[in-house]
């Protein structure tokens, strides 16, 4: 990637259905001429640190579990941006690297790192499947412009 | 880690250990005390269970690469790998030589990163930061605050590494291009040299992994040589047809080796379609992990390791220069076959120096950039059994299909697996010597767990289980008392 580019990152495994949200999004994204620069993941892996440290604004997209998992269900217009801090504490190491932990281990090896939100599209289903469901498919459309917006404030 | 005691009750403590440890997947071990208070054993538990065997059944026989990569994020190129070469049987075909060698291309990338990430982010902080370090700083934040330079080589590293996979196949994870019969694309010429404009970078970072480990081993790591599962066992794993070191069933592979300690060979020239007849699996009650065993000897005799320190005990050479050298260091240090699993870690750098040599060999060849990769074939055979060494060992996959193709039945021997009884030892041998009467000391915990991650083990592959890895360790008195607990979730 250019140095300074507003960097997105969409997380997510396109076969198991909702859970490619971030996917979608970000392939959405790429396909546009809007100047960002777009990476698609089924995991975050550390690599990505040296690639988060030479953008001017990162962006994780990725789907959220929206049933009793976790927060109460919510309308597919209710993705938001979500301003995200580095969090060094515990052990990166594995599998189990997270946005916060990413940027720490990006800012401990290279150097203070970009400002970074999240955007979580809301899911319901998890099962085997290369189909979002109605509800996703609709979060995934209305989250396109606020991702279009982002890049235009850090182009 | 904060202790947490009851004064009151000072033999039944519960103890909790926090954060994660590192290795994959979810354990626990438990050290059982004898009648005088010596350790009699330590049983290394997985927990966890997925049943990837199981749900394949019904599938097309063409979508096991597919759906096996997904047991594990870390090294899907080795199921990919395996699943594909038992297609080729299935369909009873051999495969173009380009395709062959871009498979074993993709397989070299992927023992890099592997052995990349055991060795830089996984186990350094162990060795450089001290085993009597603070938990919560014994892991890649340590390690890049007492030595960034480190800690940027093992990202680098392992991103060359993800990078051919990427390269070859169109993505770093699940990539879904080793197909039964070949591969599903060729490699352009651009790419080639796109490949080959990191590899100086990677000889570097392999170069001051391997100066830094031998540094270690020489001036502060001779306890843990002898500690951390030192004892005679048999090994196993592939060779190719002139005693070389081996990693991909094809042309070249002379098929399965076990050795012995004193270097007797005990079988050569073992096909992997007979693996049932000299492997078999044992169950214990207390973890999901089998414990696979050579047949003909028993479950404890025929107890076996494999893995890079394996192959490095079974090859006569490895066959390229740089890493032949080290080899005979190795050997140097250690004896013909070595004994100590501490010694796994120096075989992984070892062993991602040939593959980068092997690798810089593979490029030269103008036939990696031929276009015919894929022979094409319908179902001719009905039973199959495909191996591949992953970047932790020996992987076979063994499927049954009806005549449409369908999967009937799936069999998938594990490299952690085949470790199981290893990690048992080495954990007991720890044990026994760090346990200071019936207390779980923070130094013998953490040794435990290093001797654990000497094996890499990869217990999402082992149990075709997900997750991270949150450890748990007990001691139990003769008579089966809980005398202390502590936990890292």
């Amino acid at each position: 990637m250019k140095r300074s580019q507003a960097l997105v990152i969409g997380i997510g495994n396109r076969l198991r259905s909702d859970d490619g949200a971030g996917i979608h999004v970000a392939e959405a994204i790429k396909a546009q001429p809007t100047g960002m620069h777009v990476v698609l993941c089924d995991q975050l892996t550390p690599e990505l640190a040296e690639c988060i440290s030479q953008a001017r604004a990162v962006l994780f997209v990725d789907a959220q579990m929206s049933e009793a998992d976790h927060a109460p269900a919510q309308s597919p217009s209710a993705a938001q941006l979500q301003p995200l801090e580095a969090l060094a504490s515990g052990d990166p190491g594995g599998h189990a690297l997270t946005p916060p932990r990413l940027l720490a281990l990006s800012a401990a090896l290279y150097g203070p790192c970009p400002p970074a939100w999240q955007l979580l599209i809301p899911g319901e289903q998890w099962h085997v499947g290369d189909q979002l469901s109605a509800r996703t498919a609709a979060a995934c459309s209305n989250a396109l412009p606020l991702v279009l917006a982002w890049g235009a404030r850090h182009a | 880690m904060d202790p947490a005691t009851d004064a009151n009750q000072p033999t039944r403590r519960t103890i909790t250990i926090d954060p994660v440890t590192r290795i994959e997947g979810h354990a626990k071990i438990s050290i059982h005390l004898d009648a005088a208070g010596a350790v009699d054993t330590a049983r290394f538990h997985v927990t966890e269970y997925r049943g990837f065997e199981k749900f394949c059944e019904g599938r097309p026989f063409t979508e096991m690469a597919g759906i096996t990569a997904r047991i594990c994020g870390i090294c899907p190129v080795s199921h990919l790998l395996a699943a594909a070469a038992t297609g080729d049987k299935i369909l009873a075909v051999q495969i173009p030589p380009a395709a062959e060698k871009l498979r074993r291309l993709m397989n070299l990338a992927q023992i890099t990163q592997s052995h990349a990430l055991s060795f830089f982010h996984l186990s350094s902080p162990d060795f450089l930061l001290g085993w009597d370090s603070d938990p919560e700083k014994r892991n890649i934040f340590g390690l890049i605050a007492a030595n960034p330079e480190l800690a940027r080589s093992g990202i680098r590293l392992r991103q060359f590494g993800q990078g051919v996979i990427e390269a070859l196949g169109g993505r770093k994870i699940h990539a879904a291009w080793a197909v039964p019969g070949g591969v599903r694309s060729p490699l352009s010429p651009e790419t080639r040299d796109q490949i080959r404009q990191g590899l100086p970078e990677a000889f570097a970072i392999a170069e001051q992994g391997l100066t830094l480990f031998k540094h270690l081993l020489d001036h502060q790591l001779g306890e843990e040589l002898e500690v951390f599962g030192q004892f005679p066992s048999l090994f196993m794993g592939l060779v190719s047809r002139d005693g070389t070191w081996e990693h991909s069933s094809g042309r070249n592979c002379g098929g399965i080796r076990v050795m012995a300690s004193d270097g007797a060979l005990v079988a050569d020239g073992l096909k992997e379609d007979d693996y049932a007849s000299f492997l078999a699996e044992a169950v214990e009650p207390w973890s999901y992990l089998k414990f696979p065993y050579i047949k003909a000897l028993g479950p404890e005799a025929g107890s076996y390791r494999v893995g890079p320190l394996a192959r490095l005990n079974l090859c006569e050479r490895i066959g390229t220069e740089r890493a032949d050298r080290e080899l005979l260091e190795l050997r140097q240090r250690g004896g013909r076959v070595v004994t100590a699993s501490f010694l796994y870690h120096l075989a992984r750098l070892i062993e991602i120096l040939a593959c980068l040599e092997q690798m810089e060999q593979l490029l030269d060849d103008p036939e990696l950039t031929a276009t015919h990769v894929r022979a094409r074939a319908s179902v001719n055979c009905h039973e199959a059994v495909g191996v591949s060494e992953a970047p932790r060992g020996t992987l076979l996959h063994h499927y049954r299909v009806d005549a449409n193709g369908l999967i009937e039945r799936v069999n998938l021997i594990i490299a952690t697996g085949q470790n199981n009884g290893a990690m048992n030892r080495t954990i007991t041998q720890i044990a026994r010597h760090y346990l200071d009467g019936q207390h779980l000391s923070e130094a013998l915990l953490n040794r435990v767990e290093a001797g654990i991650r000497c094996f890499d083990p990869c217990l999402s592959c082992s149990t075709h289980a997900a997750g991270q890895m949150p450890l748990q360790v007990q001691l139990f008195s003769a008579d089966g008392e809980l005398l202390q607990q502590r936990r890292r979730d």
